[in-house]
């Protein structure tokens, strides 16, 4: 019984305490959401990438949430990059705070309790330029010659089609949308206020959830909602540009019959069905980056094998990246080029899906994969790890691993590990390989 | 009775039971009221088999639980919902059947109806050679420390009120297990098996984690003594390190305890860990069934291998040549005719979509329901049965017809109504061919 008390005692916070702690954070929240809502300024967000052939880079992401009880460290100084072109892997346990790291690049953190607080999230996008106004500038229709070439007048303009009443007109883009003027930017999206996350959120980057039930909206058609999306994000399109773009977009995602789902009701869909037409929004505008988190787990074996082979092929066609986010190292093993470990708030391993599936090097990843049984072995035991997830508001200063680890040396308890470059793409945060590395220089 | 059943679900905290029962009841009440001529059919058919003794541990005969969805004008049930459809097994001490299957194939209904937690609607279910489908509510409700079931989440399933000590021993005092005196030893003796900690013993269940509550879960059925232990969907709402604690525990109690499990689960790497036997259900039936090593290596129904390839292995250099099933899982109200896995399935031929498959013993002890692997003169025999069966629905049809012509519109109407639900019956071949493969 004197253990029970004393391990209440640790979590206890006194009425008091409580209410220093909600006065503390309602002052923190105000400054957070302030800083959110002040006027766009390109040059406050606008930086450089480390390194150009990445399309989203995670710099010492840190979101916490700010409760009564304490501040919740959910991501507590993430980095990890997403290459152009490439499906990265985010695996870890539930809590481990996967989806709030998505989250915080969407800029969809639930507010006020939880804040992004320090770091930056590099994305390399396709940004509206902005005149002195903070208006987007149109691109207009043009005479053109035989050539496509601008015709110009006597002054060195270009001569404006003018439309019936003497106005300019805007030209159209490939979807069907009015044309802006564009500059590929990259910005942090840590420091952009939300008016601006508006620009990228849907268009540049989007999302796919776990249940997709609960993100379509049961009382319209699924034809509504994809004109909808489509109406919000790309200006300036025609009823009938938006319909056509909305079937063909659920004709891509291998709806057999998309006139006829246009017209249904969420509810009247299977799970798989629901989950293709989540796909079909998050492309309509023809994303750079889809953010897929728990795609499949709602779903049964071989609905899931039928979306997984859907996201592949998309990202095939459209010629972007795909951020995967799940608890399931066989849809990694399956899907990701490269694949981040994470585990109570800290990618703790990362490197090529080679790497972490053949040479896993944390404690934690090797235990992982080991107490997984799969279908094309056959174990006596399994491995277990021991413990539990260390909990988030206490989190200790040594390796949040260390209760759990079987290799725990001495050093362990020391303040916690930083990374290991152990090749020039595999990383890992243990003190078992940094000693590794020493004795190599050593020797 | 109806009042003290509930009060006593609500102390051993199967709360599920309280909230299920009485709709269940009202359910069947419609249901014997008026019973549908297929009910009638299929009960026939075990009677004819009354003088049967099971001498295996647990055995199921051509189980089969229907749900009313739908009724005619007049309230008469028109419409079943057959979401366990004539499922049979053996199963020997100490043994442990896994069932795989996707959402909706009924999984779960038939683990609940085998410890009548639905009724059944006919079929039977031997307990160690007793007939437990028939006795009555009082002589099972002795027997039920005997069968303990854990359910998938273990959230919803523990009663926030009591403290965990009270929550694992409260059933097992009901039932005269151990008195007064014992019972914090008895409690703490089960906790300690289970690796819960003693001075859990005061705390309330939302202190602990999924992990945590889902051994409290075990550690509850197992303090009433259980033989057989279903287990549905044990460890789906867990992280995997958790899983794998439970799992290695259930297997650890399995030999120290001598326990029988029923492993139903959609996650076939465990069920494959965990298992000695092993049947793959789809839309209600079971369309394979047989030991671990057949079932996996050399697998029978094209179900059942898409299934298998569809589940994604850890491992990078695994490149799997895919069967990628098109279409959904069609709904369970209103399953495909023949075969119900002709709308998906690679090799249908034209018997598939006419003929249910007869469920036979393919080799020594791995049973498969697919036309694949019928003789000739098997499918001979069955497209004659199909033909016959439907010249009689033709001919019954007819008669019906004339009979009611004379009488009000809204009759007619109704005997019309019933007659597509006798074409979906099951046809006579899949009976005798039950019968023959014993
Ligand atoms: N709205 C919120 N308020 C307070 N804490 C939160 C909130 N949302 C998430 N958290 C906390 O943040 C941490 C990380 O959560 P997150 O949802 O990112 O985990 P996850 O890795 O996605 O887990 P899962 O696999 O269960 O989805 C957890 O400790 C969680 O309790
Ligand atoms: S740093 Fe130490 S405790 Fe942490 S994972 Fe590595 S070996 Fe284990
Ligand atoms: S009976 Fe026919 S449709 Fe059914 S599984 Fe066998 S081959 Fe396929
Ligand atoms: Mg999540």
């Amino acid at each position: 019984m004197a253990v029970d008390k004393q391990e209440r005692n640790k979590h206890y916070i006194s009425r008091k305490e409580s209410r220093e702690i909600a006065k503390n954070n309602s002052k923190m929240i105000r400054n957070f959401e302030k800083q959110k809502k002040r006027k766009i300024r390109p040059e406050e967000y606008v930086t450089e990438m480390k390194d150009p052939n990445n399309i989203v880079e995670f710099d010492d992401l840190h979101t916490f949430f700010f409760s009564d009880a304490g501040t919740v460290k959910a991501v507590n100084g993430v980095t990890f990059s997403v290459p152009a072109g490439s499906t990265v892997g985010v695996v870890g346990e539930s809590g481990c705070g996967k989806s709030v790291t998505s989250l915080s690049l969407m800029q969809l953190v639930q507010a006020p309790s939880g804040q992004i607080v320090s770091g930056s999230i590099r994305f390399r996008a396709d940004m509206f330029k902005l005149d002195e106004h903070g208006r987007k500038i149109p691109v207009y229709e043009t005479e053109t010659d035989e050539d496509g070439n601008d015709k110009l007048d006597e002054n060195g303009n270009k001569i404006y089609k003018l439309d019936a009443r003497g106005k300019k007109i805007i030209k159209k883009n490939e979807l069907g949308g009015n044309m802006y003027e564009m500059e590929r930017e990259v910005v942090d999206i840590a420091k952009m206020p939300t008016q601006a996350m508006r620009m990228i959120r849907g268009r540049e980057i989007s999302m796919i959830f776990q249940e997709p039930m609960t993100s379509l909206n049961p009382v319209f058609t699924i034809g509504n909602q994809l004109d909808e999306v489509g109406k919000l994000h790309i200006e300036g399109i025609s009823k009938e540009k938006v319909k056509e773009r909305s079937i063909e977009m659920l004709n891509l995602v291998g709806i057999a019959d998309p006139e006829g789902v246009y017209k249904k009701y969420p509810h009247e869909l299977s799970g798989g069905m629901r989950q293709r037409v989540m796909i079909a929004i998050a492309l309509l505008c023809n994303p750079k980056l889809i953010i897929a988190d728990e795609p499949t787990t709602a779903l049964d074996v071989t609905i899931q094998a039928q979306i997984l082979d859907l996201l592949r092929e998309i990202k095939g066609k459209i010629n972007g990246s795909i951020m995967l986010i799940t608890h399931d190292l066989g849809v990694v093993a399956e899907m990701a080029d490269y694949v981040v470990v994470m585990y109570a708030g800290k990618v703790i391993e990362m490197g090529t899906a080679e790497d972490i599936f053949d040479r896993p090097l944390h404690p934690y990843t090797i235990g992982l994969q080991k107490s997984k049984p799969t279908v094309d072995q056959v174990t006596d035991e399994l491995y277990c790890i021991p413990g539990f997830v260390p909990n988030p508001i206490n989190m200790p200063n040594y390796c949040y691993f260390r209760d759990r680890c079987d290799k725990c040396m001495e050093k362990c308890s020391g303040e916690y590990p930083g990374y290991v470059q152990v090749t020039p793409t595999h990383k890992v945060a243990c003190y078992l390989y940094k000693d590794m590395a020493k004795e190599e220089t050593n020797g | 009775m109806a009042d003290k059943k509930t009060k006593k679900a609500d102390v051993t905290g199967e709360e599920t039971i309280k909230t299920e029962q009485p709709a269940e009841v009202l359910e069947t009440a419609a249901a014997v009221e008026e019973p549908a001529a297929e009910v009638v059919a299929a009960q026939e058919e075990t009677a004819a088999t009354s003088e049967y003794v099971s001498d295996a541990f647990l055995e199921v005969r051509n189980l089969c639980k229907y749900f009313v969805v739908g009724t005619n004008f007049f309230g008469r049930p028109n419409k079943w919902l057959k979401a366990v459809d004539n499922v049979s097994f053996k199963l020997q001490k100490g043994k442990t059947l896994g069932i795989v299957g996707e959402s909706g194939c009924g999984k779960t209904t038939m683990g609940r109806t085998i410890l009548r937690l639905h009724d059944v609607t006919s079929g039977e279910v031997w307990f160690k050679g007793e007939k437990i489908s028939d006795l009555s509510n009082r002589e099972f409700d002795k027997r039920r420390p005997h069968m303990q079931m854990i359910f998938q989440d273990p959230y919803a399933s523990l009663s926030p009120r009591l403290t965990v000590g009270e929550i694992i021993g409260e059933a097992a005092r009901q039932h005269g297990m151990v008195d007064k005196a014992g019972f914090y030893d008895y409690v703490i003796e089960v906790m300690k098996m289970c690796g819960l900690q003693p001075h859990y013993f005061e705390r309330y269940p939302h202190e602990f984690s999924g992990g945590q509550r889902q051994r409290i879960c075990i550690a509850r059925a197992l303090a009433l003594k259980p033989e057989l232990v279903i287990c549905d969907e044990p460890v789906s709402a867990l992280d995997v390190s958790i899983q794998a604690q439970i799992i290695n525990m259930l297997i650890e109690l399995r030999k120290t305890l001598g326990l029988t499990y029923v492993f139903i689960s959609h996650d076939l790497s465990v069920v494959k860990h965990i298992s000695d036997e092993v049947g793959v259900m789809y839309l209600g039936t079971m369309v394979e069934y047989g030991s671990k090593e057949s079932i996996f290596e050399n697998t029978l129904h094209p179900y059942t291998k898409a299934l298998f390839s569809a589940v994604p292995v850890p491992n990078v250099h695994v490149k799997m040549n895919r069967v990628i099933l098109k279409g959904d899982i069609p709904s369970p109200v209103n399953p495909p005719s023949g075969c119900k896995f002709h709308t998906r399935c690679d090799n249908c031929m034209e018997i598939c979509s006419k003929v249910a498959p007869e469920y036979k013993e393919v080799e020594q002890g791995h049973f498969c329901a697919c036309h694949l692997y019928n003789s000739e003169e098997d499918t001979a025999r069955l497209w004659a049965a199909y033909e016959e069966e439907q010249r009689r629905i033709a001919e019954e049809y007819a008669a019906k017809h004339a009979k009611h012509k004379p009488e009000k519109v809204a009759e007619g109407e109704d005997d019309g109504a019933e007659a597509p639900a006798e074409v979906q019956g099951i046809p006579e071949g899949e009976h005798s061919g039950q019968a023959a493969s014993e």
